[in-house]
């Protein structure tokens, strides 16, 4: 062999070495701190991507949850014990967050707030109750579900009246009627605090018109400020400094949007991210039994299911609602599809929801030979036909719709499923255009009253599948308007059981919120909005 | 031999296949959800209990039909369109030139893409399609051959003779077509039955419950690390052998009827 072969296959062997050496030392170290310490950086992969960062105009769960972490508000929900070492929050508890306090007048619609007389924007500007009066005004102007949110649900008339700031540490919200909800909506990322001078700098607030510079920029004062977005890919946040309450216990954050379900597997089998969100649940039920990692299980204000139009021939029958609804396996599905991370309900309010009423919710049990009486008795001429919508990037929804399907010819049923792009199936949803939708909902503001508004009051426009159950609009506005919880509990129960026997939705299951954790997360807490604030790795 | 052997092997299994295997492809038993492979389902069971094997036979017979159709559409109405543009005089020749130029602009798959999403995600709208998708390509090879065609003595003296158009079609230009025409049909049968998988693949194709390869290979993915890699490699699989045996058939049928080599893979 020739001289300058030898060195050719030298310079290979090095090449080689060299590349080997850096794949050895080329995968991201969680954190920089000795073991047995917290690290000061956390790994998340997420599996929704995001699509806004501007509190008055995201809508879904994920959004609201990474904003959440950026803004204050001016309430939270309180924490308690979760399972296996871990904590939640506290549904039925609003506690102070910006706000150091608040009074309610004797009539429940004045609701006066104190606010500290320190507290300072990223900017340094002071974070006051001119910035909260602003804020708010900018939601309720947006026209967004922002608006929904802040005023939880109670929009037919808006609830907010006025909001007004007579000095910098007060803020005096005036309601139309009153509202037990009302400290709930303003804990949601709606009420996020944000920077007047930054907004107005940047496109201003400007009444139903979207803000471009707010989709993609943070102008808050919140635990954690925003060190770098790729929209969709990753972002990383990092502990702000002047925060005014407690510094996070991990300085940063690196969120990887990781839409890809084997991917997400790869990534929390290896290790590489310390938490993961939205594995699908069949990737979950492979991981369960792994060393790498644990599985956490919260019960979540959400649930898989299939949405009738009421006002829609032939689902205005009562008959064929009830016949559809006994027709569906639940057992099976909560074992075979949601591989037990759930539970069965029949009611209107989903567990986990203030106000939920457990024992008047039992789930009901399959039954094809009522169903198929049920169909005969409905009078309806001809086979029925049926076509629901599901959205092609809900795996559980579109294989949900799959399954009734099949179930249902046998109650002679032809149900057809048209698999849409988020693009398609979310304006045809929220405008109730449709017979059947399959999908996974879950109130903004996790209370009854709320979800009741959202879903079964009669002539809500946000009421897509035009639920209007004889009786309940009464109960539902005694329930909200009162300010004794047992009373209102009371109300909520009724409601349920008139809504039972309408049988105008068909609540699949109640899905649990799971998060696949490596073995190193020390403390992790669960939140319908996610608080990273409290989550601790060790390294 | 192989790829016609391999290809016989798959028209025989989507056609009577059926008839020895009878369990329906869309029945959903969720007490047997993700089985491995067995003898009572040799490629295994999906999510929802349904047998893979049962889905594959109806992924086959659908990528067949959709393709024969495709072909069969995409010939007559482009080859036609080929023969009146090569035939015609300016400016109906320029403009019907500059028709299917226009049209093969575009990127298959993203004609079929936006075909299925304005009629709606389907087999149908897939197929509708991938035949506008083909018409042009049919059309531009028909095209140029045509006008080789006119250029010949026997189709001068036919037409000095007072031949009419469509007499010099049908003696002189369509019969001398046929063997582009079949080369072009063979690379165009296996393209659109890769476009329809794509189409399944991102959404747009085949709707539940049917089975299509795309899909399948789609709805599989999700379990190829969790261990169930059966749902999704079948059809890879199935799609690979039909594919391949279409494209290595397509080049051989060009060596024979086409020494010259100039017609254009689609």
């Amino acid at each position: 062999m020739s001289i300058s072969k030898y060195r050719s296959l030298a310079l290979a062997g090095c090449a080689a070495v060299v590349l080997v050496a850096a794949g050895c030392t080329a995968s991201p170290t969680p954190g920089t701190s000795s073991p047995g310490e917290s690290s000061d950086r956390m790994v998340i992969d997420w599996a929704t991507g995001n699509t806004t960062l501007d509190p008055a105009a995201a809508c879904n769960q994920d959004d609201l949850s990474l904003i959440h972490n950026m803004y204050a508000t001016l309430t939270k929900y309180d924490v308690r014990e979760g399972s296996d070492g871990t904590s939640e929050y506290d549904p039925t508890k609003i506690v102070p967050a910006l706000a150091e306090d608040w009074e309610v007048s004797e009539d429940g619609k004045t609701y006066t707030f104190t606010l500290p007389a320190d507290a300072v924007f990223s900017d340094g500007s002071p974070m006051d109750a001119e910035a909260v009066k602003y804020s708010v005004e900018r939601v309720l102007g947006s026209g967004t579900c922002a608006a929904f949110y802040l005023q939880a649900g109670a929009l037919e008339p808006p609830l907010i009246e006025s909001v007004e700031a007579p000095d910098a540490t007060t803020v005096v919200f005036e309601l139309n009627r009153p509202n037990g909800d009302f400290l709930a909506g303003l804990a949601t990322p709606a009420g996020s605090i944000v920077n007047p001078a930054v907004v107005e700098a940047n496109g201003g607030s400007k009444p139903n018109t979207p803000n471009q510079y707010m989709a993609s920029n943070v102008a808050g004062g919140g635990a954690y400020l925003l060190d770098s977005y790729s929209p969709g890919d990753k972002v990383v946040l990092k502990a702000n400094p002047d925060y005014y309450g407690e510094q996070p216990a991990t300085p940063e954050i690196e969120i990887n949007y990781v839409t890809e379900p084997s991917n997400l597997l790869l990534q929390a089998r290896s290790q590489a991210a310390d938490v993961t969100l939205g594995m699908p649940l069949q990737s979950v039920n492979t991981i369960e039994s792994d060393a790498c990692c644990r599985i956490v299980t919260n019960e979540s204000p959400s649930f898989a299911q299939i949405a009738l139009k009421n006002t829609v021939a032939p689902l205005d029958n009562p008959k064929v609602r009830e016949a559809l609804t006994l027709a569906v396996p639940y057992e099976d599905i909560l074992k075979n599809v949601a591989y037990g991370y759930g539970s069965l309900f029949f009611g209107p309010v989903v567990p986990g929801a203030v106000g939920h009423d457990a024992d008047g919710s039992a789930p009901l049990e399959t039954d094809l030979d009522q169903a198929k009486k049920l169909i005969a008795e409905a009078g309806v001429d001809g086979p029925i036909k049926l076509t629901a919508i599901v959205n092609t990037t809900t795996p559980i929804a579109v294989q949900l719709a799959t399954l009734v399907q099949g179930v249902w010819k046998e109650i002679g049923v032809d149900l057809k499923v048209e698999a849409l792009p988020p693009s398609e199936f979310t304006p045809r949803y929220t405008g109730g255009d449709y017979q059947l939708a399959v999908n996974l909902e879950g109130p903004g503001v996790p209370s009854a009253g709320y979800q009741l508004t959202l879903t079964a009051q009669c002539g809500n426009p946000f009421n897509n599948a035009e639920v209007c159950v004889d009786g309940a609009d009464e109960l539902l506005e005694q329930a909200r308007t009162t300010t004794d919880p047992a009373e209102a509990d009371e109300l909520y129960a009724e409601i349920t059981q008139l809504w039972r026997a309408q049988f105008p939705r068909i609540p699949v299951y109640a899905a649990q919120h799971v998060t696949v954790l490596s073995k190193d997360v020390t403390h992790f807490e669960y939140a319908k909005f996610l608080d990273f604030t409290t989550w601790t790795v060790s390294q | 031999m192989v790829a016609s052997g391999a290809l016989l092997a798959v028209v025989l299994l989507a056609a009577l296949g059926p008839l020895f295997w009878t369990v329906s492809p869309n029945q959903v038993n969720l007490a047997e959800t993700l089985q491995p492979m067995s003898s009572a389902h040799p490629m295994g069971t999906d999510d929802l209990g349904r047998d893979v094997f049962a889905r594959f036979l109806e992924g086959a017979r659908l990528s067949l039909m959709v393709g024969a159709v495709v072909v069969l559409a995409g010939a007559t109405i482009g080859g036609a369109l080929g023969v009146v543009a090569g035939m015609s005089r300016q400016p109906v020749s320029g403009f019907l030139g500059w028709v299917i130029n226009t049209l093969l602009s575009f990127p298959t798959l993203m004609l079929a893409m936006a075909v299925s999403v304005a009629l709606g995600a389907g087999v149908f709208a897939g197929a509708a399609g991938l035949v506008l998708a083909a018409i042009p390509w049919y059309a531009r090879v028909l095209r140029s051959e045509v006008l080789r065609i006119m250029s010949r003595p026997s189709v001068e003296a036919a037409v000095v003779a007072g031949a009419g158009s469509i007499r010099i079609a049908r003696r002189n230009v369509i019969p001398h077509l046929m063997p582009t025409l079949l080369i072009q049909a063979a690379s165009n049968f296996g393209a659109a039955i890769l476009t329809l998988a794509a189409l399944g693949f991102v959404g747009l194709g085949a709707q539940p419950p049917q089975a299509e390869w795309g899909s399948m290979i789609t709805g599989g993915l999700q379990y190829a690390l969790s261990g169930q890699w059966w749902i999704g490699v079948f059809p890879g699989l199935g799609l690979i052998v039909l594919v391949t045996a279409t494209t290595v058939l397509a080049d051989r049928a060009r060596d024979i009827l086409d020494p010259r080599g100039s017609y254009v893979r689609s």
